[in-house]
């Protein structure tokens, strides 16, 4: 198992109640996986599935990236307001 | 060439390292469109006209309503049911007699945007839906014009700077938009986000420090954080086509740090 760090901004931590955790997971799981497991934490955050952005060490990644341990992911929306 | 007037009016950003009288001459020669003289436009434009930008055109087709006093600072409550390009070009031309300001009540589409844009150095997205800010960033493509994008919502946003062809464009970075809503948003953190919108177009103008170009930076004000985060080209995006090479834009001051 690997140890990868997970920070929630905006309307994604309002769904999560909080900033940041840390989740345990196999090894070789991808993106993707990860934020099914997010979404089975955090229910309500299901709701923002359809613009939800990631990024794997500061960086814009694809949801087939694979995880790797002490990783930094951030999960956030697109901000739209004027 | 700048007055004794200019010399003492800038003194203040004059002195900042590598900016110099140089730099005030660009910012005089910088023609710079906003779209959206909202809570975002107020804050972007209130400074690049009091930092001395040469020409602002604001363009925005809305009147002033009571509940955008919170934020949007270049109306005040006498303006209510006035357009607001109209109380825009006034608190700007107070602000600053020597900047240019054109005013465009126009609604933003694709049939008039590049036409919109024509003749402007950079365009600052201050507007508050999607729907728009693709029309914009693909008019930006097209005359391959950076893009200065903002958005605010609740006591954060975002901030990021597109250089068409060379850095991922606004399709690239949000593909899948929130659907329209009435965001919530407080004054302040509109201003956060318009005011870095403003850092960037000066160090633009001036060549001077590096862009977040290729960066997407969002604020969390709500708990105090902010990140700053790598974004990539979309191979696929059907604005851009995510180009592997970078085209030939020219990097004036090779300040764009992509």
């Amino acid at each position: 198992m690997i140890r990868v760090k997970v920070k929630f901004f905006s309307a994604h931590r309002e769904a999560a109640g909080r900033g940041q955790t840390e989740i345990e997971v196999k090894e070789g799981m991808d993106l993707k996986s990860l934020l099914n497991i997010i979404f089975d934490t955090y229910p309500e955050m299901r709701k923002l599935a359809g613009y939800t952005v990631l990024s794997l060490n500061h960086r814009y990644a694809d949801d087939s990236e694979v995880l790797e341990e002490g990783d930094e992911v951030a999960v956030f929306p697109p901000v739209e307001g004027g | 060439m700048l007055t004794e007037r200019d010399k003492e009016r800038y003194s203040r950003q004059i002195a900042i390292p590598g900016f110099g009288e140089e730099g005030q001459e660009k910012l005089e020669k910088g023609r710079v469109a906003i779209a959206g003289a909202g809570g975002l436009g107020s804050a972007v434009a209130i400074y690049l006209a009091a930092a001395g930008v040469g020409y602002i055109r604001i363009i925005d087709d809305d009147t002033v309503e009571l509940s955008n006093l919170n934020r949007q600072i270049l109306h005040g409550d006498s303006d209510i049911g006035r357009d607001k390009v109209l109380s825009a070009v006034e608190r700007l031309r107070d602000a600053n007699p020597d900047v240019e300001v054109e005013g465009v009540r126009e609604r933003i589409t694709g049939e008039n945007a590049v036409e919109l844009l024509g003749g402007m150095d950079a365009v600052v997205d201050c507007l508050d839906n999607f729907d728009t800010r693709y029309v914009l960033n693909d008019a930006s493509i097209a005359l391959k014009m950076p893009l200065f994008h903002g958005a605010c919502s609740e006591m954060g946003g975002q901030v990021a700077t597109v250089i068409p062809g060379r850095t991922a464009c606004l399709r690239c970075m949000f593909p899948d938009p929130p659907p329209p809503a009435k965001t919530p948003v407080l004054g302040a953190a509109a201003g956060t986000i318009g005011t870095i919108q403003s850092t960037e177009v000066v160090k633009f103008l001036t060549g001077t420090g590096d862009l977040l170009a290729g960066k997407l930076l969002i604020y969390d004000g709500m708990f105090g954080e902010y990140d700053i985060i790598e974004v990539k080209r979309n191979g696929k995006c059907p604005s851009c086509g995510g180009g592997g090479e970078a085209e030939d834009v020219e990097d004036r001051e090779g300040v764009w740090g992509v």
